[in-house]
């Protein structure tokens, strides 16, 4: 079938970018709402109002503490967390011009696992409270730097996906090997409860250790941007564009080994968010993989923020982990879209 | 070296090895603005590399490529980009994006950005779409094109670039007969203007018809250069082959006939 569009129909000058800030403004609204909600659901049920008061510092008493003290760390992490991932995953997803690339995928969180608890395992972290994040985010930037030299510029979705699970299997064994080893049983369970992936009991002493670093990461990763669209060609076509693929390679792994290394840092392994936020977002931006940046961001924040009030509202002895909850509605998506690309998949390189 | 570097688009005495394989060997070739020249040559002559290295994305190892007397790879990228537009071979979209976003990548060293184009990057575009002949299809996702349709796309953010030499990397190979002579058509029309052209082909006929000037590799070296009457005449093309050729002047200019040595 010919398009519907006459022959001779001008170019559009303007059209096509209204939609994405329109966009970009609604998603922004709803993790505002959500976050207010989230700030009220919880043992203690406090009424949005209430709860914007509490925030507001006009609500004093037990009230004022549980919003303030409790329930605004968790809900900032959720924000900073999922949007981070959410934006490494687009980027990712761009580079690497594959929809199932995603720092889950590339074995980062589990690398960044890694890192934190040999920085926990050879007492780095009492000497000074940046060696976790550090650590972490030393091990998500080696998982997805290895991961990106493995696959190479033309891998096919396999071999990505081959080389992200032999990385992130080893940094699980590495890990466990690690807690095998630790004479100390108690901090064993302590850790593998965090290598989980949790929002609760969060303070905003987390907020301030991992915000700098997630700052840092998210402004690599939009330098980027520019050079994403090229990307969609191919890398000789985006070189041929003036794009250096080298210096974007190195921004977005450096970026997301931020972004990932300081969320695991302070909450865990929480993962899959990277893969489907910019999934939700790309058809509603023409599939352009700058434009898919910063909407993909807010979707992940909204994701994690959704997810965080689910395990809150989920009746269970103690809070089901938000990284479980997560994986187990990510991994399924994550087969959803290779059962929908089966046929290119099974074919030559994506 | 001593030799006065020539104007435009030059390689001098270039060589490139893959690993420890010698792609090209002392290959010196000038581009003239106004030909359309036809890079021909059996699988594995080096005629990619050597459009690679022309483009400036490879470093000779030795040699220069230079534009204006200025090493390519020295230019800053921008600049480099707005004159030398390159068509990679059996390139691809990864995306579904509309094909008119994909042909205004071409407009990226200028500036331009889906959305935020000026009305020369729009006459660009539509210059662009008129040549391709794809401007019915600008709305459609990219990825849905057939092969034919989307090598036109392609072409079309090549020369949307409006680079003043187009090197295009088999911009026919995998067409059906009538979308090689739309292809072949632009290119020409991009010759005509003025501008340097620069095509890969696997088929002598095509390129004795539509070329002004033919260049032959062979293992990595330059076997053969010249007017298309010179180069199909000539006994060390058939050679180069391991075919026999048999020239037609037909009204549509020559004809090879190509036949099992």
């Amino acid at each position: 079938m010919e398009a519907s569009a006459p022959h001779g129909d001008r170019v559009r000058q303007q059209a096509p970018i209204a939609g994405p800030a329109r966009l970009t403004a609604a998603l922004a609204l709803a993790v505002a709402a959500v976050a207010v909600l989230s700030l009220g659901l919880g043992p203690v049920r406090i009424g949005p109002g209430q709860a914007l008061l509490a925030l507001g510092g006009w609500e004093g008493g037990p009230v004022g503490v549980i919003v303030r003290e409790i329930r605004l760390p968790r809900a900032l992490l959720a924000i900073l967390i999922g949007g981070t991932l959410g934006l490494s995953g687009a980027a990712l997803q761009g580079l690497m011009r594959n929809p199932l690339a995603a720092p889950s995928v590339f074995g980062a969180p589990q690398a960044a696992g890694l890192g934190a608890v040999a920085a926990l395992y050879f007492g780095f972290v009492e000497a000074f409270s940046a060696a976790l994040p550090a650590a972490a985010i030393a091990g998500a930037g080696l998982s997805v730097g290895l991961v990106v030299l493995v696959a190479g510029p033309r891998a096919s979705t396999t071999v990505l996906v081959l080389a992200g699970l032999a990385v992130g299997s080893l940094a699980g064994a590495a890990t466990s090997l690690a807690l095998s080893l630790s004479p100390n049983p108690f901090a064993v369970t302590e850790i593998v409860f965090w290598l989980l992936g949790s929002l609760e009991d969060r303070t905003m002493r987390h907020v301030a250790l991992a915000a700098p670093f997630m700052a840092a990461g998210a402004g690599l990763i939009l330098l980027a941007g520019r050079s994403l669209r090229a990307l969609s060609l191919g890398e000789d076509a985006a070189e041929s564009l003036g794009i250096s693929v080298a210096r974007t390679r190195m921004l977005i792994v450096a970026g997301v080994a931020l972004c990932v290394g300081a969320g695991v840092a302070v909450a865990g392994s929480i993962g899959f968010i990277g893969l489907v936020a910019p999934h939700l977002i790309r058809p509603l931006v023409g599939h352009d993989p700058q434009r898919a940046l910063i909407p993909s961001a807010l979707a992940g924040a909204l994701l994690l923020l959704v997810a965080d009030i689910a395990v809150r509202l989920i009746p269970s002895s103690s809070e089901v982990k938000v990284g479980v909850l997560t994986a187990l509605v990510g991994v399924p998506f994550f087969l959803f879209i290779v059962v929908r690309r089966r046929a290119e998949l099974s074919g030559s390189p994506a | 070296m001593s030799a006065p570097v020539p104007p435009g688009l030059a390689a001098t005495g270039i060589s490139v090895l893959l690993g420890r394989h010698r792609v090209l060997q002392d290959v010196s070739l000038a581009v003239r603005p106004g030909d359309l020249t036809a890079l021909i040559g059996p699988n594995g002559a080096g005629k990619t590399t050597l459009v690679r290295t022309l483009a400036g994305l490879l470093a000779p190892d030795a040699g220069a490529v230079t534009l204006d007397g200025r090493p390519v790879r020295a230019l800053p990228p921008a600049a480099r980009a707005r004159a030398l537009a390159y068509l990679p071979q059996a390139g691809g979209v990864t995306w579904p994006i509309r094909v008119e976003d994909l042909v205004a990548l071409g407009r990226m060293p200028h500036g331009a950005a889906p959305g935020r184009l000026s009305p020369t990057d729009i006459a660009a575009i539509e210059r662009a779409f008129t040549l391709t002949a794809i401007g019915p299809l600008r709305d459609r996702p990219a990825t849905t094109l057939s092969g034919g349709e989307r090598a036109r796309a392609l072409l079309a953010r090549v020369l949307a670039v409006e680079a003043a030499i187009v090197l295009a990397d088999e911009p026919v190979a995998s067409l059906d007969p009538q979308h090689q002579i739309a292809v072949m058509d632009a290119l020409a029309a991009e010759a005509r203007g003025g501008r340097a052209v620069v095509a890969v082909m696997h088929d002598l006929d095509l390129a004795a018809r539509y070329a002004d000037r033919i260049v032959v590799m062979e293992a990595g070296r330059i076997a053969a250069d010249g007017a298309p009457g010179a180069i199909v005449s000539d006994s060390r093309v058939a050679g180069v082959f391991g075919v026999t050729i048999a020239v037609r002047e037909g009204p549509a200019g020559i004809r090879v006939d190509i036949a099992r040595a």
